[in-house]
């Protein structure tokens, strides 16, 4: 109830100044197809991290 | 003129997040034909900012909150082209607060070198990184925050001059007690992750990943739910409604790919998904993936890993 007493203060918008404008939007580069790596050939997944990932 | 960037350090060393920073102001000044001025607390180590690109390193006692930090930075940009901020926990409160009192310009999630300089335009991650916006900085004061790991470091053989000086900001609060993570690598700057969710059935399956982060080098990480029922510390819960990563290497062990969870992580540059579920929606996010248990497949490629690592 207390909500319904309280009085209401209404503020003005406050103006933006544009101080940042969106020039244009574009979706990222899409990723190729997952590599499927057998599960027994984990030697495999290091290789293709080292030498064509290069993460590790 | 000048463009000033803020070197934030961890125990007295600087972030790599920082040096990132320096290398960023320092191509950002090349363009604009400038120096560089590194603000930084850091009173032992700073001339190794010059290596990345400071011409002037300027130490002054730092405010203890990111509001603080802002009113001092303000302070000293009267002169300044453009600011730049590593988008760490501390720099991303900076960086609105230093815009505020300085009817500057932010850009945040920055993941390019400006593309032109008058006026100063960028590539920032929008949409949970699920797109790219182009914006312009219409502002007086140019400020940039870059997500780490998305620009790289470029090292010089440069050096320059340190000096001090006395500014005060003021903090509006009271840091009262301060909790450090307990993760040996840092999450959000980390160049690797190793991140697990309910596939791994318990909190005492951890061992292994952490095993794993080890071997590389690399921070642990979890989906929400994992902390959400506390098998893992709610500061290693990525995603959208936790930490954002972007790392080089990323590597999901019994993670389902929530869409939540891939808008924290799909900006890592390389993403390996271990899962028994063929149609886990992570191997669409994936770079490489195995199907298969975690807890066959992980002890083998910590073993493949060791074996490369000494190898090389």
């Amino acid at each position: 109830m207390s909500a319904r007493t309280k009085p209401l203060e209404l503020v003005e918008p406050s103006v933006n100044d544009g101080a940042t404008k969106a020039l244009h939007f574009e979706k990222p580069a899409p990723k190729a197809a997952v590599k499927m790596v057998d599960a027994g050939n984990v030697d495999e997944l290091v290789r293709l991290l080292h030498e064509e990932a290069k993460a590790i | 003129m000048s463009v000033l960037v803020f070197v934030e350090d961890w125990n007295g060393s600087f972030k790599k997040a920082s040096f990132e920073a320096t290398s960023y102001a320092k191509r950002w000044a090349n363009m604009m034909n400038t120096q560089v001025v590194a603000v930084t607390s850091n009173s032992t180590t700073s001339s190794e900012l010059h290596a990345y690109g400071a011409d002037h390193v300027l130490q002054i006692t730092l405010a203890k909150t990111g509001m603080g930090i802002a009113e001092q930075l303000g302070q000293l940009c009267n002169d300044v082209q453009g600011v730049v901020i590593a988008g760490t926990a501390l720099g991303k409160t900076i960086g609105p607060a230093l815009a505020a009192l300085n009817n500057g310009s932010l850009s945040t999630n920055t993941i390019s070198l400006p593309l032109s300089i008058n006026p100063t335009e960028v590539k920032r991650g929008a949409f949970s990184s699920k797109g790219i916006e182009t914006i312009e900085l219409n502002g007086s004061l140019p400020i940039v925050s870059f997500v780490p790991n998305s620009i790289g470091i470029e090292e010089i053989e440069g050096e320059g001059e340190t000096n001090s000086k006395d500014i005060t900001g003021n903090d509006l609060m009271e840091i009262t007690e301060v909790n450090v993570a307990s993760g040996k690598v840092a999450l959000p700057e980390a160049e690797a992750v190793v991140s697990a969710g309910r596939g791994l059935k318990g909190p005492e399956n951890w061992g292994m990943i952490e095993e794993l982060a080890d071997v590389l080098g690399a921070a642990t990480a979890c989906s929400k739910p994992v902390s959400d029922i506390g098998w893992r510390p709610h500061s290693e819960h990525v995603g959208q409604t936790g930490i954002q990563v972007n790392p080089n290497l990323y590597i999901a062990i019994g993670i389902s790919g929530a869409i939540q969870h891939l808008a924290g992580v799909s900006a890592s540059k390389t993403i390996v998904v271990v899962n028994t579920d063929s149609e886990a929606p992570f191997f669409k996010a994936a770079d490489y993936g195995i199907v298969g248990d975690a807890f066959e497949v992980i002890p083998k490629l910590v073993d493949a890993l060791r074996a490369f690592k000494a190898a090389s």
